[in-house]
Order: structure tokens, then C-alpha cells, then sequence
């Protein structure tokens, strides 16, 4: 008997090439040394999912995984998590999403859903409680996103229903294929709705009327009470709360750290064009917020009059105004929202995606592909239309579509002629809207992240803006001024580790990282290890919890290790170390990584020549088993 | 007297009730006289997302001086005529 709260205490687990669904009771041990979410899927994939195993192949895994907080009553407890080996970086993926599908997932009475196999046929997985079947989806393949859910609901009859979706994108491999979680939340990144596709799995649909019980209500009301109190006296809170993520694009501009003509600047002349007032005032419907969120950063926008009247969508964040905007040179605030449309019925990452069309534009520029190449298409920077048409090619893989529905990575070496220096990636994923000479953590934290170039593993915000109070707040005095300078190196390897070690561990709980974790920074380590022992009844220590997101932070890296990488593949684009920014307040500034990279390795108890994790680092975290499989001496 | 722009975004553009606006200050006035002067001059509610309630720049404003982004230990440097100021709140993320 499982004999935790918190969780349901059972996963379940299918393979789909024989049609077999069975729950299983849910491991103890990785409760307690892994607890849930990002923790249970890296173990899974350690466990099964080994160098031989292709992405796109039967054999890999694909998971879906709440955590012991996901759908109780603590803010912004709807979180959830999808791991899997990725197609797009051939190492460890994984990608987490809101809205309301993981809290429903627990209601049903499963912490996780673990699938492996492939069907011989596109089908879906419906679960209304202990009810579990697969269902023939020869009728949603090829539906976008937002029609497979309404197709399922109308086939259930039952407008609750939450679902996961891919796409076409998904179904026809794209490499950064995404999945759609209501409602129209993305588990973007990775790749991971190509695996899905890749098993033929159209949607996962879930309807659950079960409680989600505690170890201790009276002392989880207590605290969640305290959090949103906290939560909503912070100074920034109504900001967040008014803005959302595109409330930052002004601010990162004049920090030089707004990506643009991918990444050939750092700050957008028309930015007033795509900020979040101008946004605001162009199709601003209402704030949305998903399960148990006091905070409500998601909005729904719609547009009345244009080219692309009758638009509505919500979940415009920063980084698509970003990719579809500024790193395109594209000002034009309507085709982005089309554009980020598109990516969400298509079910794509419009992180990848939009770094793939910067790229493109990028070898156009400097001549490297030509109207042969590009199947007659001419690449020019601000081209709205040609990028709303690369998006619909990209998506069905049709003439050169094809060619970057592979990623930057493969596309660049499909190539050649030099292209893989504009390749704007890490390990394989394109980077996001950062840049690392203007933030010189972020830098770190893209070259560091276990799943490819990444802002959220570190997820360093308290030096983004070099304001002071956050730091002080979360590290002390002591390490002010440089924390928070956003040009400065010093203490950026302790912020990024201690960035990773929480993050996995808010994304193995189900929290929020724009929740109070890491925006916001209100809810630290001590403050997770008390609602976490309220809510499962685990005794919890902050240095307890400190050590299992250690843990899990080692054993994806031992993963990586595993797939072959090493120090040298904890990199940057040469751009970022030989091109000094031109841009605002990191204007001459390049990025050497070199001596963030040695004090991080440190600091992690690695090997600064390797970079693999030492074996008494290993067996100092319980990971005996990785030092015998990596052979560490 | 130094003629100074300012440019607000985000909440403080609502506080401010304008986008942006053009003002004089004596010659030699420091960062910390312009955001006083600005706190002075629209009140509450801009007064209160400039400053903290014991009178000091608020903790959670972020200043940028033509693009350079200014350090706290900054704010009693003096200011250049034609000099523009942009103000945000500290928000991060993304």
C-alpha cells in the first residue's frame, strides 16, 4: 500500500503496440528520493530508455507526470510534466505545461501515464477514472490541436474533458513538435509531440471526479493561505498579474537582451510595436488563469478588424513575440498572433520554430542557400507572409519546410557551407529570448540545461534587471552587488546551480515556475519543504529537498553522460563569444564561459575536463548504480 | 536648467497616465532629484510605484539612462541635458 498523500499513489501504464493498459502501485522509493513529475520521468528513462534507442522509436518512452502538489489547493498547483527521450536533441526532453489537464489527471486517480510501444493505427487515450481504454483516432489525425479536443468532447459529451493533443506537426515528426494540454497550454519543447506522433497517439483525454488528498489539511490551508497572502502583497504582483510574460519586452530591450535578426542584435528599433501595450490595446479580451493560479498571467486576445479578423487566442508570452517578432525583424503584432495561432493548432513549439525561420532568413542574407534551396521561396527579414507559409510547410513537412521541421542542428549540417554558425543552439534546441552577453547567467544556464539550450532549467531571474531586492531577499547581502549585475560573472555558477536544483524540483512537485518560484521570487526551498511534508506527510528538510533536486539534476546529466556529452557540448554559438553585442546595456559585451563553467563544475562536485559527474558526487546522492554504468573511475 | 525626457512602460504608464513627458531641472540634478520631482509633481498613484513609503526610490524601479541601465548606487549621479530616462517596475521572467 502506498503510503503517501498528496498522491494517488498509482500510475499507469500502456503499450500501445499490444494495446495493454495496466495500473501499477506507485514506487515508494521514487516518491521519496524523486518525489513526482520531472524527478519520476528522468529516473523512468534512466531505467529504460537507453543510447541505443531512437526517439522516434517504439521503444522510447513517453511520460506524463504530475507531481504531489499538482491539484491540491497550494497556488498554482497545476503544473504537470511530459519527458521523453527528445527527437530534436537525441538526449534527455522534457517539457511542462499548466492549465488543467494534470490536476484532472489526479482527480481521475493516476499521478502519471507511462506509454511506450506504438500502434498499429492512430489512436486515443480516454480516461474517465478507473476507466481506461484506447480509442481509434482515425477520425482526429490530422485535426489541429483545438479540433481534436473539440471532437472528443463532442464525442463524450462532456465539455470538461482535458485533453493532450499533437498536431500535424506531431504526426508528421517535426522535430519540435509540441503538445497542446488544455486549455491550449504547451508542452513546447523537445520534440515531444513528434514521439507522440511517432506512436501514433493522438490525444490523451482525461475526465477525473476524485479528491486529491493530504497528509495534513489544516497545516496545507494554512500555508497556501500564507503563499497567496505573500504572493499578492509583493510589489510586483500586480504587474505580473496585469501583464503576464509579454510585460517584459520592453524592459529586456534596452537591456540588449531581446533577441533580434537571430540574434545579430540585441534590441528591436520597433519594439513599441509588439510590447505589451500595444498588444494590450490591440485585442486584450480578459485575464485567464490556470488551476488555482492567483496570479492570472494568461490572456485572451482577439482580433475584430485586419487581414486576421476573428483571431482569438490566448497564451501570447514573450518568447513568441519574440520568435515570430524580433528575431524575424517582423513588427507587425497581428501576423505574430497568427503566428503563434498557427503553432498552437499545428502543435509546435513556437520557440524552435521561429528559430528556424531566423536562421533561414539568416543563410539568405549572407547567401548561403538560394531560390534553389528554398524550393523559390526568397528569405527576407520582415516577410510576415513568407513566415506564416514557412510555418504552414514546416508543420506538414512539405518542399523546404521539410528541410527545417529538422531543427537549426540538422538543418545547418543538411546544408553545410557554413551554415551551423548561425545555428542558434545548444546541444541540439534552439535558444530562446535571451542573450547571454547581456545576461551573463543566462548564457551559463543556455550552455548548462540538461535538455539543450533552455531559459527555464536555471531560470535566473533575480539578475535580470540588476535590481537588488530579490537577491538580497533570496542569498543575503553578501553577495551584492555583482548577483544581481546582469553583466557581472561573479556568484553566476552558484545562481545557476541552485536555479537547476529548484527547478527540478518545482517541476517534480507541479508548481509554477512564473508562480512565486522564480517570478516573483517569493517561494523558496524552505517554503516547498513545508507545503510538501503538509501535503504527502514525507518529512521534509530544506536540506533534504535540497539534496533530491540535486539528485535529479545529476541523474539527467548522468543521462546526457550517458548519450555521450560532455563538457565540450556545454557551449554557446560562436556569435556569442566573438560578436561583442551592439545593443543597449550590453552593447561591446561577448560572453566567456570558460571560467563560469569551471566554477560550476566545481560547485556541482563534477569533473571541470570532463564534465561528468564525479563518482563520489554519485554516491554521495544514492547514484551508485550511474558510476557502475558510466564507468567513473 | 537641463531639459529631461522620460519615457514610461508597463503599470507606471497607467500611474503616470501618459506615455512620456519632457521636463526642466536645475543644472546638476541627479537621477534621484528627477524621480523625486516626478513622484512631486503626478502624486499618488505614480508617487507610490516610485518610491518606497519611507521616501527613498522604490526598491522594485528599474532606470535606464539613454539605454544604460542604471545601478542603485547610481541614482546621485548627475543628469546631461537631453538626457531620456525610461522607467520599469523590476519585473523578470521569460
Amino acid at each position: 500500500m502506498f503510503p503517501y498523500h498528496g498522491y494517488t499513489g498509482k500510475c499507469l501504464y500502456v503499450d500501445l503496440t499490444t494495446g495493454q493498459i495496466e495500473p501499477r502501485e506507485y514506487d515508494t522509493a521514487l516518491a521519496e528520493q524523486y518525489l513526482g513529475g520531472n524527478g519520476l520521468g528522468t529516473r523512468l528513462l534512466w531505467e529504460q530508455v537507453g543510447p541505443e534507442v531512437d526517439p522516434l522509436s517504439p521503444e522510447n518512452l513517453l511520460i506524463f507526470a504530475t507531481g504531489p502538489l499538482c491539484g491540491t489547493l497550494v497556488p498554482n498547483g497545476g503544473r504537470m510534466e511530459v519527458i521523453a527521450k527528445s527527437p530534436l536533441t537525441g538526449i534527455y526532453g522534457d517539457a511542462n505545461a499548466g492549465g488543467f489537464f494534470g490536476p484532472e489527471l489526479k482527480f481521475a486517480g493516476w499521478d502519471a501515464i507511462v506509454v511506450t510501444g506504438q500502434a498499429p493505427y492512430p489512436v486515443y487515450l480516454a480516461i474517465a477514472d478507473d476507466q481506461v481504454r484506447l480509442r481509434d483516432a482515425h477520425d482526429l489525425w490530422g485535426l489541429s490541436t483545438s479540433q481534436a479536443e473539440a471532437a472528443i468532447r463532442r464525442d463524450w459529451g462532456d465539455s470538461e474533458v482535458k485533453t493532450a493533443t499533437i498536431g500535424p506537426a506531431g504526426e508528421h515528426l517535426v522535430r519540435f513538435a509540441g503538445i497542446q494540454l488544455t486549455p491550449q497550454r504547451s508542452a513546447a519543447r523537445c520534440g515531444l509531440g513528434a514521439v507522440m506522433g511517432s506512436k501514433r497517439l493522438k490525444a490523451v483525454a482525461v475526465r477525473g471526479r476524485g479528491p486529491v488528498r493530504v497528509a495534513d489539511p489544516a497545516r496545507l490551508h494554512e500555508l497556501s493561505t500564507e503563499f497567496h497572502h505573500r504572493l499578492r502583497a509583493n510589489p510586483l504582483f500586480a504587474t505580473v498579474s496585469a501583464h503576464g510574460t509579454p510585460g517584459i519586452v520592453a524592459l529586456m530591450n534596452p537591456l540588449g537582451r531581446f533577441p533580434t535578426k537571430n540574434f545579430q542584435l540585441g534590441s528591436f528599433p520597433e519594439v513599441d510595436k509588439i510590447a505589451v501595450e500595444a498588444l494590450q490595446a490591440r485585442g486584450l479580451v480578459r485575464h485567464l488563469s490556470c488551476f488555482g493560479c492567483p496570479i492570472g498571467c494568461n490572456k485572451l486576445y482577439a482580433l475584430t478588424d485586419g487581414p486576421h479578423a476573428g483571431l482569438a487566442l490566448s497564451s501570447v508570452e514573450y518568447e513568441t513575440l519574440n520568435s515570430m517578432g524580433s528575431c524575424v525583424w517582423n513588427a507587425d503584432l497581428d501576423s505574430i498572433l497568427a503566428a503563434n495561432y498557427l503553432c498552437d493548432e499545428m502543435g509546435m513549439d513556437t520557440i524552435s520554430a521561429g528559430r528556424a525561420i531566423s536562421f533561414a532568413m539568416e543563410l539568405w542574407e549572407e547567401e548561403i542557400i538560394n531560390l534553389d534551396d528554398t524550393g523559390g521561396l526568397a528569405l527576407h527579414w520582415g516577410d510576415k507572409a513568407l513566415v506564416l507559409r514557412l510555418l504552414e510547410m514546416i508543420a506538414v513537412r512539405q518542399g523546404f519546410g521539410d528541410l527545417l521541421a529538422e531543427g537549426v542542428r540538422h538543418a545547418a549540417q543538411s546544408i553545410g557551407r557554413g551554415a551551423e554558425q548561425y545555428a542558434m543552439h545548444v546541444k541540439g534546441m534552439e535558444i530562446p529570448a535571451q542573450d547571454g552577453r547581456a545576461q551573463k547567467s543566462m548564457g551559463l544556464a543556455h550552455a548548462t540545461s540538461s535538455r539543450g539550450a533552455d531559459h527555464l532549467k536555471a531560470f535566473p531571474t533575480i539578475d535580470e534587471t540588476g535590481y537588488p531586492e530579490e537577491g538580497r531577499r533570496r542569498y543575503g547581502e553578501r553577495y551584492l552587488p555583482e548577483l544581481v549585475d546582469p553583466l557581472a560573472t561573479k556568484y553566476k555558477p552558484m545562481l545557476v546551480k541552485d536555479g537547476e536544483d529548484l527547478g527540478a524540483v518545482v517541476d517534480s512537485v507541479g508548481v509554477c515556475k512564473s508562480g512565486g518560484t522564480f517570478v516573483l521570487a517569493e517561494i523558496y526551498w524552505p517554503d516547498l519543504a513545508a507545503v510538501l511534508e503538509a501535503a504527502t506527510g514525507i518529512e521534509m528538510s530544506e536540506e533534504r529537498l535540497k539534496r533530491i533536486g540535486e539528485r535529479i539534476y545529476n541523474l539527467q546529466r548522468c543521462y546526457n553522460v550517458w548519450h555521450g556529452i560532455s563538457r565540450a557540448d556545454d557551449r554557446l554559438p560562436r556569435r556569442f563569444a566573438e560578436e561583442p553585442s551592439p545593443s543597449g546595456n550590453a552593447r561591446g559585451q561577448t560572453i566567456d564561459l570558460k571560467p563560469m563553467l569551471d566554477e560550476y563544475y566545481t560547485l556541482r562536485g563534477w569533473d571541470s575536463v570532463t564534465g561528468w559527474p564525479t563518482a563520489e558526487k554519485l554516491q554521495d546522492l544514492g547514484l551508485d548504480q550511474a558510476v557502475k554504468r558510466l564507468n567513473l573511475p | 536648467m537641463i531639459t529631461i525626457t522620460v519615457r514610461y512602460h508597463n503599470l507606471l504608464r497607467r500611474g503616470a497616465g501618459l506615455e512620456k513627458e519632457t521636463f526642466t531641472l536645475p543644472e546638476g540634478a541627479s537621477l534621484r532629484d528627477a524621480v523625486m520631482y516626478l513622484a512631486q509633481h503626478h502624486g499618488p498613484p505614480l508617487q507610490e510605484m516610485l518610491l518606497e513609503p519611507e521616501g527613498g526610490i522604490s526598491l522594485h524601479l528599474v532606470v535606464f539612462r539613454d539605454d544604460q541601465l542604471v545601478h542603485p548606487d547610481q541614482h546621485d549621479t548627475s543628469l546631461s541635458d537631453g538626457q531620456t530616462l525610461m522607467l520599469f517596475p523590476a519585473i523578470s521572467g521569460g
